[in-house]
């Protein structure tokens, strides 16, 4: 009885068409996640088919299998360990000759192996022939040609799958590998011996394999020589470390250079055998749309419309199911609270649990509509030439040019721009994109800036508020170069990236690609939010029975009495609330550390907005509306704004809050999601600290400043 | 044969006789081949040239028997440098020093009475009584200066100047070091500082690198421009749009040139220029039948030569 389920892998170049492949394979069944221990995006599928189950793994996109990237150590550590039992490689069949480098490599892995032939279309169309018979003839795999947008030899592959999975069929290619010049097999040979002599086979891997890597100067393998065999390990390194010095002294150069180089040699023949290209001036009308969308004059202008675009739609058209979504969320409450006997339980669904989560989730359309742009541009190719324009500026901070992008969206919300960083290659770059996104003033601070520059800048709130989102512009700048020289140092990753032709994206492939982000963030989101809010709304609710200075009266009663007296009543129960919240946890809190907010002019019950503002930054004008006792509910913010006045709170003292709002942490969605994208504790720590003294330092400036000038 | 030859030969019947050393007859042939050679010789080169004259000892005699000279004063055993020991004739009131080139390996005698006085002179301003004294001076032959005379060390390069490395004279281990810097053999640099003492500052690509005066010394380099017979080499980033080139090398960090050779910019590939970022800096590329861009700065490390093949 033949095995019934295997694992296969697909591995390939980035813009090789893998993920449509992947998506034809599996369809809808799929699932998002992330590798262990890393950022890096991990995929996994499962088809049937015969009788089969097949589960397929889609493997990062990349050009090589060094171990210079995490992207390319989690694939070749997936093929190594997890041993698949096919792996596919997807190839684009309109650059043979890049893609076959990833080919070989993966072929040099024990491995079964089967070339996808991708894109043959394109192929043709740019007269390029591929001879795909003597191709898998002369590298003794099997080769099947497809179109991945057409969805045309899915079957094809999957049937060839099933025929090479089949345990009882060798590994064939064994007898038709790279072959090095003589120098380096020789050096090859030599330390193949040794490994095999001195490994004791602690070493997994294929002893020539391990000796090609070791003269490669290949950090992990080393790493694993040494800590798999010990003793004989640090023989080992060291005669490979002898065979790397005579490589050297024979080519002058680095091994790894030689025998990048020697490889490629060896695919030049294989290119030279099977490829014919028949025309010179092909007609490239990917060139011609660069031609206008990175020209000199109209490129920049273009790229400002197009994110202009994508902005206005994710937050105005967003604001739409927003809304809906808001009242949804609100609806939920009262039917909660109609349902639910009164009490703590009903006030921990609805005042903690739904209000909290439903806070988050309105979030979804926008995010929904943003990722639907990002796949967009990411899969008709126009995402690396938004790097390409904006790289110049983004290198200043000393990030990669597909920075600008999370960093622009940032003003937006910073949820979706912390994870619109996937599309960042380079760890580094990653995370202090990441560090320095909740500077990007995001539109939930806007109610606060509005309130308190109206309130006290009123001739000036425009600039005053313009001003805010400069100084967070400026902060990011400077933030970004000091992170970059301080944890981050050395080189920024090189810019060598491809520009891919321009494709027409499947409507298939955007919807999935958004739905995936989308319901990472329902779905991890999720949880930290719901404790955070219960916490929140805990501290704030309780202890219970607060001895109030006005009559003890349950405030029901107490109107019933006085009915015709609604101001009154109106008076009390604010008079309630506030002490309701002055003698809450939160409030204790609050008085507890307003001593820390006093240098910067925030009182206790500012502080207590700060706290709350953890929560969502939206909170910071509902608590303040509470502890400023600003009653009247016809026209809040007027009466919000004359109670800020008396309660005597400086023009300095608003400024100095404002620019505390903008800095500090942004509020739990954003912790969750930098966490959940930095995979770090520290790091998410990291931002909560660093984002929380740099906003007391700042906010200490001004406010001291403030008081000699204003 | 010279009368002093003959001497020292006489000298020495008598000597070996009166030790009562074994096969003074074996051991007189060596000397006088020994002495008939001019040459610094090693003990392996003088079997060798013992068995041309027809006469086959054994290594482990010869070497005793020069030894033997050395201990009996008609020898004297030079060590240059750290290489094998080479024995020269020991003439009796007479002394010599040598100029050593560390090109060609010759050894070059001379004698200077005023520098032998000069030596004695010091010595005693110290003090010091002198018993004996060893002079070697190491350099260029001047047939190694005629046959390279373009060739100087990096310390000697002027500010300003752009040469190419040719040569590391230091060992593999500095070679090792350099090349992990990115300096290798055939890279172009600017010589930014070079004050005559303290460290050069070189420009390396997009990088500068100081480098200590003694390490400079034992890097030999070619001024540009008095090279010969080779096409222009220049960097990819001063080419301008539309243009074609042929890539010649790629230089910088290790990772940074195998990521480009992973993705193709092999020598002898052919790479044209698409276009400029609007701002002047990421650049567009064709190679290899796909498009690749590349800061100005990253492409400064690339050396092509201008028209396809």
């Amino acid at each position: 009885m033949p095995k019934q389920t295997f694992t296969v892998a697909l591995a390939g170049n980035p813009n090789s068409g893998k993920t449509t492949i992947f998506n034809n394979l599996t369809g809808t069944r799929q699932k998002v996640g992330n590798w262990p221990g890393v950022t890096v995006e991990k995929k996994q599928g499962h088809v049937k088919q015969n009788g089969y189950d097949i589960t397929l793994v889609d493997l990062p996109g990349t050009y090589s299998l060094t171990a210079y990237s995490i992207e390319e150590i989690v694939a070749r550590d997936f093929i190594l360990d997890e041993k698949p039992d096919v792996v596919v490689v997807i190839i684009d069949a309109s650059n043979l000759e890049r893609n076959l480098y990833l080919a070989t490599q993966i072929r040099e892995l024990d491995t079964k192996v089967i070339f996808a032939l991708n894109m043959v279309d394109v192929a043709q169309e740019n007269k390029i022939k591929i001879d795909k018979k003597k191709l898998s003839e002369l590298l003794d795999v099997p080769v099947v040609p497809m179109v991945g947008t057409r969805n045309e030899g899915t079957d094809l592959l999957l049937n060839t799958i099933i025929s090479v999975a089949d345990p009882t069929q060798r590994i064939t290619h064994q007898s038709r590998r790279v072959k090095y010049g003589h120098e380096i097999e020789k050096a090859i040979s030599m330390l193949e011996t040794f490994i095999r002599k001195n490994s004791k086979d602690k070493i997994p891997y294929n002893p020539r394999w391990t000796a090609v890597k070791l003269l490669e100067d290949d950090k992990v393998v080393k790493e694993r020589v040494l800590n798999g065999t010990g003793a004989h390990g640090t023989a080992i390194l060291d005669e490979a470390f002898k065979g790397r010095r005579r490589i050297f002294d024979f080519f002058n150069d680095e091994p790894e250079i030689v025998m990048t180089d020697q490889r490629y040699g060896f695919i030049a023949g294989i290119i030279r055998e099977v490829q014919k290209t028949s025309s010179e001036n092909r007609v490239d009308i990917s060139r011609n749309i660069d031609k206008i969308l990175t020209n000199r004059i109209l490129g920049i202008p273009i790229f400002i419309c197009l994110m202009w675009g994508m902005f206005q739609t994710t937050f105005t058209l967003g604001a739409y199911p927003m809304e809906w979504l808001d009242s949804g969320v609100g609806w939920v409450g009262r039917t909660a609270s109609r349902l639910l006997p009164p009490g703590i339980f009903q006030d921990l669904v609805v005042d903690g649990i739904i209000s909290g989560v439903g806070g988050v989730i309105v979030f979804l359309p926008n995010i929904m509509i943003l990722f639907f742009f990002i796949a967009l541009f990411e899969d008709t190719g126009y995402m690396a030439r938004a790097a390409f324009l904006m790289d110049k500026v983004m290198h200043l901070i000393g990030l990669h040019g597909k920075s600008f992008i999370p960093m622009l969206m940032g003003f937006g919300c910073n949820v979706p721009a912390i994870m619109a960083t996937r599309t960042l290659e380079s760890k580094n770059d990653r995370i202090l994109t990441i560090l320095i996104n909740p500077l990007m003033s995001c539109s939930a601070r806007l109610p606060v800036y509005i309130l308190l520059a109206g309130t006290f800048f009123a001739a000036n709130a425009g600039n005053v508020i313009f001003s805010m989102y400069l100084l967070g512009i400026i902060l990011a700048i400077a933030i970004g170069r000091l992170f970059r020289t301080i944890f981050f140092k050395g080189e920024a990753a090189p810019f060598v990236m491809e520009l891919p032709p321009y494709r027409v994206p499947t409507f298939k492939n955007l919807m999935l690609h958004m739905w995936d982000r989308s319901k990472i963030f329902l779905r991890k989101m999720g949880g930290i939010i719901l404790v955070g809010s219960v916490i929140v709304w805990f501290l704030s609710s309780f202890p219970q029975n607060i001895q109030h200075s006005t009559p003890q009266n349950r405030p029901a009663e107490y109107s019933a009495e006085m009915t015709r007296d609604a101001a009154t009543i109106a008076e009390v129960k604010e008079a309630w609330g506030v002490e309701r919240m002055e003698n809450s946890y939160i409030g204790r809190l609050g008085k507890f550390i307003a001593p820390v907010f006093a240098p910067i002019g925030i009182d206790w019950r500012g502080s207590v907005a700060i706290l709350t503002g953890l929560v969502a930054k939206e909170l910071v004008i509902s608590t303040m509306g509470v502890l400023y006792a600003a009653g009247d509910e016809e026209n809040e913010s007027e009466a919000l704004q004359s109670a800020l006045r008396k309660s005597g709170m400086t023009s300095a003292a608003a400024l100095s809050f404002m620019v505390f709002v903008l800095i500090y942490i942004p509020c739990f969605a954003t912790i969750a999601t930098i966490r959940r994208e930095t995979n770090s504790w520290k790091w998410t720590f990291f931002s909560i600290t660093y984002s929380t003294i740099l906003a007391w330092i700042v906010a200490f400036i001004i406010y001291q400043g403030g008081r000699v000038l204003l | 044969m010279n009368k002093i030859h003959q001497q020292e030969l006489e000298q020495l019947q008598a000597l070996f006789k009166e030790e009562g050393i074994d096969r003074a007859e074996d051991r007189i042939k060596i000397l006088e081949i020994f002495l008939a050679t001019e040459e610094h010789i090693t003990d392996t080169d003088l079997v060798k040239l013992l068995r041309k004259k027809g006469y086959n000892f054994e290594p482990g005699f010869v070497k005793d028997t020069l030894e033997l000279f050395t201990r009996y004063g008609f020898a004297q055993v030079n060590k240059f440098d750290g290489e094998q020991p080479r024995y020269e004739h020991r003439h009796l009131g007479h002394h010599h020093d040598h100029l050593i080139c560390i090109r060609c390996q010759k050894i070059i005698e001379f004698e200077n009475n005023q520098l032998e006085a000069l030596q004695l002179q010091i010595a005693s301003q110290h003090g010091f009584h002198m018993l004996q004294h060893k002079m070697e001076i190491y350099g260029l032959c001047s047939d190694c200066i005629n046959t390279r005379e373009t060739l100087l060390s990096l310390a000697s390069a002027k500010e300003g100047e752009y040469v190419q490395i040719k040569e590391f004279t230091g060992g593999s281990g500095m070679q090792n070091r350099l090349a992990t810097l990115g300096l290798r053999s055939g890279d172009e640099v600017e010589i930014l500082t070079n004050s005559g003492h303290g460290p050069l500052v070189l420009a390396l690509n997009c990088s500068r690198l100081a480098l200590g005066r003694g390490i400079a010394q034992k890097i030999i380099v070619l001024p540009n421009g008095r090279q010969k017979g080779e096409r222009p080499q220049v960097r990819l980033s001063q080419l301008k749009e539309g243009q074609k080139a042929t890539i010649v090398r790629v230089t910088g960090s290790g990772a940074f040139r195998r990521r480009l050779m992973e993705m193709g910019f092999l020598k002898g590939t052919e790479i044209t220029v698409e276009k400029y970022a609007p701002l002047q800096d990421p650049m567009e590329l064709i190679i290899k039948g796909y498009h690749v861009s590349l800061r100005v700065c990253e492409a400064a490390q690339v050396f092509v030569s201008v028209g396809s093949k």
